[in-house]
């Protein structure tokens, strides 16, 4: 698909020389035209906004939306790039216009201006109330993310609270690999999940590096660690929660898939803490059943396996190329 | 204790080669050492970015013949590798990049360097107040250069933990004493001397910081009153209170992940300690999210104190070539106050996924919003100083100007990472990666930049050529930009940082090619920066001499001759008016310096 050798007849091998090339030219146009550094700072500026407005529509974007607060979470995002991306054009755009005109009026000179009290107090005020905004809308979507799915913000907070989840599962981490472990979910909800994180049940299901859920299931995740920090990440799903050594960490999720969709659908889980040498490999995969009664099946094969083997699996394989 | 202690160094103006160059008490001798010393650390820390971004750029690269490059390469390349680096070793580059680059280039080069020399000429005082405090926090560097340099060779080669070196993988230690660490490959000998080295760093840090302090406070010359002060020493004054309010809990937290490393404490290691594989850790006592806790309790402060210095010396470069007063002078210092203010509740804004109660990062989030604020206040009184100037294209301008357009850039970025929600998708992701080097590179380096050709005529007596000086900054402008703002559109697509092989996620595929992108333009910023190496050791023989005050403008330290003697002025300088008097009737020009009475030739 892509070759990891550097390859000359690239774009991402001649654009940057080109580039190089180009600079030392507005360099030298500069000897003899006086707006060459305008130049220089408008091409910079509108290469950098025109990336970003290119990006969505040649794939460099956000990853696909697959839990229930996604859609908020990039919507707030979108947000804030509108605001900020405001902030940016009006700022960027006086400084070349400053560097457009680079000079007073002939006959006239700079005037000798120190401050203007209303101009300061217009700076303060607007991007005060903006940022005051931005604080205020958010603070919903982190309780949700971070609290039961349900509460007002002023209760969000990390709880155990496994008896309203659909799955139950706890996630170590380890150098390098996630262990997983199911709890059966035809069992009698517990009065205290964070202590069955540290208590296997003999009917556990364990895993190694692979999570499954189906789409609407509430998921409720018990992260923990037995060496240093990891972070369990799915950009997909838009989590990101570390794992603290000694401590269990309850984190949350709801699947979501487009409408329709009739085969599994397997995302990548990725290690976002620095956890060693082999932190890049500690992959894992999400596998989203089209349906509940497809991950019940699954669930059974795996479980009537498991009491075959009678142990829980080995150590998986380091995470490999596929492609 | 009425008169201005530097006065005590009169009587004592150096007489041989080493107390005059090398054990030197003199500010302005110490400035350059910083400022030498910092150049040859940016070599370092620019080569080991670049290993980096081949790694990224191309994972599956043979080295090749740049393994001979590098003599502490060649040992670490295993045969399973095929003639790559492994992982491992590129853990230890990326480290040693990010902690090379802030404690041994920014922070030295800003503080050390530029804060030793300006201080007391802007100022107007002799020296220091504490000459041989000062000569110390130089010499205490050196300890920190050398452990630091001498780490890549040790048995596991230098820290591979992360600059952040967070426990349990930086800090678990073995039983028996011999430094290996059960956790990772580069956590053993090389992070013990990573943990001095650094405690070096901020004990110089402290010694310089309470220096300049005192001198703000006590050794201004007559009418200097505090709001006549140049942005600059503002800038450094308000910085020096950050390090020394910062710097201890850091020292702190280095001395116990130290004890915990080596004498078998267990301040960051969890009461049930931690297992790798069938080895088991003793019972602990204490959190790894301690460290956390003090770690960026210094840290974010740091990053304020990389940016504070450059915002004041640009501010001072911009009005000396818009030829117009700052803009908002007292809001400008205001700000920069608050940003120090705020820059100590904002710290948990690191830790937002760290499992910190979440109730917490919604108070560390509203003060993470709040302290844009400032930033902004400042971007616009910047604006509104260069609106209607008379701008001249020097290197200094060029450079300062970059400065504010990128710090726009870095700031606006830092909204993103503030707003919790969206923070867990971009947390230790390449765009906390673009958001630190538009900060760190695209603006601290620019204003260091800005700073080092504006200076350079006082420091040396001779002008940087400003012919190369402008070859360097067009080029360096541009590949800066190719170089790190696609990591924004990786950051955006979720690339999580400090990967060896990001060709193995499916969903980093598509982003590959901008890996790529960026690894030649990062090669290639790498060259152009030897234009400016050149420009700053060939300027030293072949500058053109300079004047007292080449660029007209205003502050004490054009008062002097270029470069100033033992002892700076000829006669302590009386101080007439704020540095700001620009678009003004002067007697010979169109400014008024600090000490010229109106009607004076200047
Ligand atoms: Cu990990
Ligand atoms: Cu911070």
């Amino acid at each position: 698909m892509t070759t990891q050798q550097i390859d000359l007849s690239e774009w991402t091998f001649w654009l940057p020389i080109a580039f190089t090339i180009f600079g030392i030219g507005l360099f030298i146009l500069s000897r003899f035209w006086t707006r060459a550094w305008f130049a220089t700072f408008t091409l910079t500026i509108a290469g950098v906004t025109a990336l970003t407005v290119a990006s969505p529509f040649v794939g460099w974007w956000l990853p696909a939306q697959g839990s229930s607060f996604s859609g908020e979470v990039d919507n707030l995002f979108l947000l804030i790039m509108f605001l900020t991306g405001l902030f940016f054009l009006l700022t960027e755009g006086l400084i070349l216009f400053v560097l457009w005109n680079h000079a007073p009026k002939p006959g006239t000179a700079p005037l000798p201006i120190h401050g203007d009290h209303r101009l300061e107090l217009i700076w303060t005020v607007v991007p005060g109330i903006l940022l005051a905004l931005i604080a205020v809308i958010q603070m919903p979507t982190w309780a949700r993310m971070k609290g039961q799915g349900n509460e007002s913000w002023l209760s969000a907070r990390y709880e155990s609270g496994g008896d309203k989840a659909d799955l139950l599962l706890t996630v170590q981490g380890r150098q390098w690999e996630w262990r997983v472990r199911y709890r059966d979910p035809s069992a009698p909800p517990l009065a205290r999940p964070l202590e069955w994180a540290t208590h296997p049940e003999a009917s556990d299901l364990h895993a190694v590096n692979e999570v499954h859920a189906y789409p609407g299931a509430k998921v409720r995740l018990l992260l923990r660690t037995q060496d240093v920090i990891h972070s369990f990440f799915v950009p997909e799903l838009r989590l990101k929660q570390d794992m603290l050594p000694g401590r269990t960490v309850p984190t949350w999720f709801i699947p979501t898939v487009p409408a329709g969709t009739s085969n599994e659908t397997r995302w990548e889980i990725a290690c976002a803490e620095l956890c060693g040498g082999n932190h890049y490999r500690m992959r894992g995969h999400l596998v989203i059943h089209p349906d509940k009664a497809s991950f019940e099946t699954w669930y059974s094969t795996a479980a009537r396996e498991q009491s075959r083997r009678s142990r829980p699996p080995e150590t998986g394989p380091l995470a490999r190329k596929t492609n | 204790m009425s008169a201005p202690v530097s006065h005590h160094t009169d009587d004592h103006a150096p007489s041989g080669f080493l107390s005059r160059y090398v054990f030197s008490k003199d500010h302005k001798v110490i400035g350059i050492q910083f400022f030498f010393s910092s150049i040859l650390f940016l070599l370092l820390g620019g080569a080991l970015a670049l290993l980096v971004r081949l790694q990224v750029g191309y994972p599956e690269q043979a080295l090749g013949l740049l393994t001979y490059c590098f003599p502490f390469l060649q040992s670490r390349i295993p045969a399973e590798w095929g003639g790559r680096m492994s992982p491992e070793f590129y853990t230890m580059l990326f480290t040693m990049h990010a902690s090379v680059m802030i404690f041994f280039v920014i922070i030295p080069w800003l503080t050390g360097a530029f804060g030793n020399f300006l201080i007391p000429l802007m100022i107007g005082a002799r020296d220091m107040a504490f000459p041989t405090l000062n000569m110390l926090s130089y010499w205490f560097m050196w300890p920190a250069f050398i452990c630091i340099c001498a780490s890549f060779f040790v048995d596991g080669g230098a820290s591979g933990v992360g600059w952040t070196a967070y426990p349990t993988l930086s800090s678990a230690a073995t039983a028996n004493g011999d430094w290996a660490s059960p956790a990772a490959r580069h956590a053993g000998a090389g992070h013990v001397l990573w943990l001095i080295s650094l405690m070096f760093v901020g004990v110089s840090s402290l010694m310089g910081s309470i220096n300049y302090i005192t001198t703000v406070i006590h050794c201004r010359a007559p009418g200097m009153s505090l709001w006549r002060m140049p942005l600059t020493v503002w800038a450094l004054l308000i910085t020096a209170i950050l390090q020394s309010v910062a710097l201890p809990p850091l020292t702190v937290a280095l001395i116990m992940q130290l004890l915990d490393k080596t004498a078998g404490t267990t301040f960051f290691l969890p009461p049930g300690g931690v297992g790798f594989g069938n080895w088991t850790t003793g019972p602990g006592g204490g959190q790894p999210l301690l460290w956390q806790h003090l770690f960026w309790f210094y840290s974010h402060p740091a990053v304020y104190i990389m940016i504070l210095p450059a915002m004041g010396m640009v501010s001072d470069i911009m009005v000396a070539f818009c030829r117009k007063p700052l803009f908002g002078y007292k809001p400008m210092v205001f700000s920069m106050a608050a940003i120090a203010g705020l820059g100590f509740i904002v710290w948990g804004h690191h830790m937002f996924q760290s499992g910190m109660d979440p109730r917490l990062g919604t108070g560390f989030m509203l003060a993470t919003i709040m302290i844009a604020l400032p930033s902004a206040i400042k971007t616009f009184n910047w604006l509104a100083t260069i609106w209607g100037g008379d701008i001249v294209f020097s290197s200094a301008m060029l450079n300062a100007l970059a400065f504010v357009s990128m710090f726009i850039i870095g700031g606006l970025s830092g909204i993103f990472m503030a707003a919790t929600p969206v923070d867990v998708v971009f947390h230790d992701t390449y765009f906390i990666v673009a958001h630190i080097h538009y900060v760190l590179f695209l603006s601290s380096l620019f204003g260091i930049y800005a700073a080092t050709y504006y200076w350079y005529p006082k420091m040396f007596g001779r002008c940087m050529s400003e012919n190369l000086g402008q070859l360097h900054f067009a080029p360096t402008f541009i590949l800066a930009n190719c170089t790190f703002y696609p990591m924004h559109i990786l950051g955006i697509g979720g690339h999580p940082r400090r990967y060896y092989d990001p060709t193995l996620y499916e969903f980093l595929l598509p982003f590959q090619s901008l890996n790529r992108f960026m690894t030649v333009s990062a090669v290639l910023l790498g060259l152009v920066q030897i234009l400016f190496i050149v420009n700053v050791f060939g300027s030293l023989f072949w500058g053109k001499k300079a004047s007292r005050n080449p660029w007209n403008s205003n502050g004490l330290e054009w008062d002097t001759p270029s470069p100033p003697p033992h002892g700076n002025f000829d006669v302590t300088p009386l101080v007439l008016r704020g540095p700001y008097e620009y678009a003004v009737t002067g007697p010979s020009s169109d400014h008024l310096t600090q000490t010229q009475t109106e009607g004076q030739q200047s």
